[in-house]
């Protein structure tokens, strides 16, 4: 599928690291406008006034977690309907419950391969496309 | 807390040994009172035995934590804290700050890296669409450059160890933290419990017994988070 490549993406993420291995991936797969932020207390401010169409969170920050920004992303009416995934280390089942419950459109489990972002982004724009 | 004197289960046994003489004696006697009151020590002793290794557990807890050091190879690397001692915390905290300076590096290269091989490979691209005849030499060049942006793309992606590494770390100081503070706030409730106790005259194995420890202990475990002098002083208060 052909995916709406000028969406703008917020990647959210504590280490620096990963920001950029996913924001280079983004830009791989043909993203050009994307933002950073490195924890969920800094990222609410940016969405809340951007106009952002997508997010790519972590759970393990140190201020606000990255399921309590999926809450708050999904609690707010401006931005309930904004396409989420969440790329985190945390694999236990519950969690994954957790965050679907939440309201993620997807999960990955960090370490992961850049088809396999690639692949969770077109099932999850594939679904919005869907609605 | 060992002196190459000290043993204390060598120091146990003798008081029980004392104790069971003693015991023997009166019944001997048929001095039930004073039978049942030795028992009652004896108690006391089996009680204050699990105490005191609570609390050399605690003492070399916090001794591993604060005089943790790595070879000479990796000390340069390690900042010190104020008292000048690199504790664990702080070295596994280097860590992590070491490691994700290593990977800004790597990645600072890779972000200049990529486009150059890119722009390699576009520019051999156009070059075999242009020719006339199929070259060789322009398809192995396509080919290795190729390989090599998957394996810059490989690197790029193997950086992620960072982040994990890093959770990792954070969790285990995180444990230590709280497994210290948590053995302090147990010995100064036992110490505590057994202070008030009128059944358990029996006095810390270590102890210095100066007066207002233990309510200077109960205050400083009221704290969210115990500094690691605080933490040595209310070792030394309760007599580890």
């Amino acid at each position: 599928m052909s995916l709406p490549l000028d969406t703008k993406i917020l990647v959210v993420d504590d280490f620096e690291s990963m920001r950029r291995i996913v924001k280079q991936v983004l830009h791989d797969i043909g993203f050009k406008d994307i933002s950073l932020a490195d924890d969920g207390a800094t990222a609410l401010p940016l969405l809340k006034k951007g106009d952002f169409g997508f997010l790519i969170t972590d759970w393990n920050m140190p201020q606000m977690e990255g399921i309590d920004l999926v809450k708050a992303v999904r609690a707010d009416p401006r931005l309930k309907g904004m396409p989420i995934l969440m790329v985190t280390a945390e694999a236990k089942r519950e969690q994954i419950i957790q965050a679907a419950q939440a309201g993620v459109n997807d999960y990955i489990v960090k370490p992961f391969t850049p088809d396999t972002l690639k692949a969770k982004i077109e099932k999850i724009f594939k679904g919005v496309a869907g609605k | 807390m060992s002196n190459g004197n000290f043993d204390p289960e060598q120091m146990i046994i003798e008081r029980l040994q004392g104790k069971a003489a003693e015991l023997a004696n009166c019944l001997g006697a048929r001095d039930m009172s004073g039978a049942f009151s030795i028992i009652e020590h004896i108690n006391a002793v089996r009680e204050e035995s699990i105490f005191h290794g609570l609390g050399l557990l605690a003492r070399g807890l916090h001794t591993a934590i604060v005089t943790f050091e790595v070879d000479d190879h990796g000390k340069h690397y390690l900042a010190h804290d104020e008292s000048g001692t690199a504790g664990v915390t702080s070295q596994l905290d280097n860590v992590v700050r070491m490691s994700e300076e290593s990977a800004r590096k790597t990645l600072n290269i890779l972000d200049t890296t990529l486009p150059m091989v890119r722009e390699l490979r576009a520019g051999v691209d156009r070059e075999a669409a242009a020719a006339s005849v199929s070259s060789g030499f322009l398809e192995s060049q396509k080919a290795g450059l190729q390989q090599v942006e998957h394996n810059l793309m490989d690197i790029l992606m193997a950086q992620g160890f960072q982040d994990l590494s890093g959770q990792a770390i954070r969790k285990v100081n995180g444990i230590l933290g709280n497994l210290q503070k948590d053995l302090i706030a147990l010995l100064t409730y036992a110490n505590h419990v057994k202070s008030m106790s009128q059944t358990l005259p029996v006095q810390l194995a270590l102890a210095d017994a100066e007066s207002g420890g233990v309510e200077e202990a109960e205050e400083q475990t009221k704290e969210a988070a115990l500094s690691q002098g605080s933490v040595d002083d209310l070792l030394a208060s309760l007599g580890f």
